[in-house]
């Protein structure tokens, strides 16, 4: 038997198989003190192996992963929403511009820039378009549109169940007069009334970056000045 | 849990029904806490535990752990259901703690490894052997010593390692041949091992894996 056999003997032992017959690994070994140093370090390293125990987690770390996930996903969720809703305002605020002024082509030149597209005065200005001098690319305003749009069925519904709650208290009370000058129905619903308050708002951060948006556009594309 | 009929005889047997891992993967995607959870149950033990013999620190070993489960149920649907889910979620495991030690670039701070140990205490040169085949684990290259740990603390066969390593199993018998004779040579060298004359005692614990 060479150093190799044995070698080879030692590695199937450590897989998990016999050492089967000895009498010529034994011999082997008598004459090898390498290979008998070997099989000595191999029964000392199963012994080792055997009081190795697995690390355990700590004893929340199952939990502690499962609250990390969902809220990962949550997040993840809400992000892909709101890129969406932007993308979906973007892509039809650019359809209407392109459908408004008939010239594609011309158009692309100015959306397909960089962000801060250089402002291109045109020789003679419109009288009724303002210059646009703040810095936010329209980019930046559909995002932030989008943005409010995602956020608003929240807003919509924090705002409805809040006025939902009062509306008991603005009515009953009145309810109970009976006479003449029982409450008028806009009274009774004054918090709905301040509900659509409360929409028309959360529609402003909408409407507001869309309108800057739309008006950079419009400054941007002559055809659109014209008409 | 769900009672599913069982074959033999007319009895009820109550049956885990996240115990098929595609039936589990499905329900994870659908949001279902519950298999969250028992998806992490069931790997946690084996991802953490190759997390700290890979990066011998406990607290990193959590982080990348905890970083993994996050990597897997992001890439849930990318998982092919006609291959089994574990050598799929240990690939992950091994590709974070390589990105892990490569961005951490120093060695590893030590590990207490008593804390690791079986409940008997040791009487003799038990923490001292263990200490010293700990250090010769983290002079092993990576590579080997996944195989090393997958292969002799885990007890994955060949085939699993493999798969989760995407190597050839060859590799893998060669990386963990190579792997144990450099843990033998260091136990020898550090005098682990009495160099006695030779006597024709059998090796401890043979044929029993």
């Amino acid at each position: 038997m060479t150093c190799g056999d044995a070698q080879q003997r030692l590695n199937e032992h450590l897989d998990g198989a016999s050492l089967g017959e000895r009498p010529l690994l034994d011999r082997h070994l008598a004459d090898c003190p390498d290979c008998r140093g070997l099989h000595a370090a191999a029964a000392r390293l199963e012994e080792g192996l055997r009081l190795f125990a697995a690390p355990s987690p700590p004893l929340d770390f199952a939990a502690r992963v499962v609250g990390e996930v969902l809220a990962d996903r949550r997040q993840r969720r809400q992000s892909r929403r709101r890129w969406a809703v932007g993308a979906a305002l973007a892509a039809s605020l650019l359809a209407g511009v392109i459908f408004a002024s008939g010239r594609g082509a011309r158009i692309q030149q100015y959306v397909v820039g960089p962000r801060l597209a250089p402002v291109v005065q045109p020789e003679e200005p419109g009288p009724m378009v303002e210059p646009i001098v703040a810095a936010p690319s329209p980019y930046d305003l559909v995002a932030q549109s989008g943005s409010a749009v995602a956020s608003l069925p929240r807003r919509v519904a924090d705002e409805t169940k809040l006025s939902a709650w009062s509306l008991p208290n603005d009515v009953l009370p009145d309810l109970t007069f009976v006479g003449p000058e029982a409450p008028g129905l806009d009274q009774a619903t004054a918090s709905l009334a301040e509900t659509r308050g409360g929409m028309s708002l959360a529609w402003e951060s909408v409407e507001g970056p869309m309108r800057r948006a739309t008006s950079w556009w419009v400054q941007m594309t002559p055809s659109i000045q014209k008409q | 849990m769900k009672l599913r009929p069982c074959r033999a005889g007319n009895l009820w047997r109550v049956t885990d029904v996240y115990a098929d891992d595609a039936v589990l993967v499905q329900r994870c995607l659908l949001g279902d806490a519950a298999a969250i959870r028992a998806l992490v149950e069931r790997f946690q033990s084996d991802v953490f535990g190759l997390c700290v013999r890979l990066l011998s620190h406990r607290h990193d070993a959590e982080d990348v752990a905890q970083e993994v489960f996050l990597r897997v149920f992001r890439s849930l649907r990318r998982w092919d259901a006609e291959r089994p889910l574990k050598p799929w979620i240990m690939g992950i495991t091994v590709n974070r703690c390589r990105t892990w030690l490569s961005q951490r670039g120093r060695r590893p701070e030590l590990v207490d490894y008593l804390q690791d140990t079986a409940a008997s205490p040791p009487a003799d040169d038990s923490a001292e052997l263990l200490h010293e085949i700990r250090e010769a684990l983290d002079e092993l290259r990576p590579d080997y010593r996944t195989v090393f740990v997958l292969f002799h603390e885990q007890g994955q066969p060949y085939e699993e390692i493999a798969a989760t390593l995407d190597r050839p199993v060859g590799t893998i018998k060669t990386w963990l041949h190579r792997a144990r004779l450099e843990v033998l040579e260091r136990l020898r060298r550090r005098g682990m091992v009495a160099e006695l004359p030779h006597t024709p005692e059998p090796l401890e614990g043979r044929g029993e894996r």
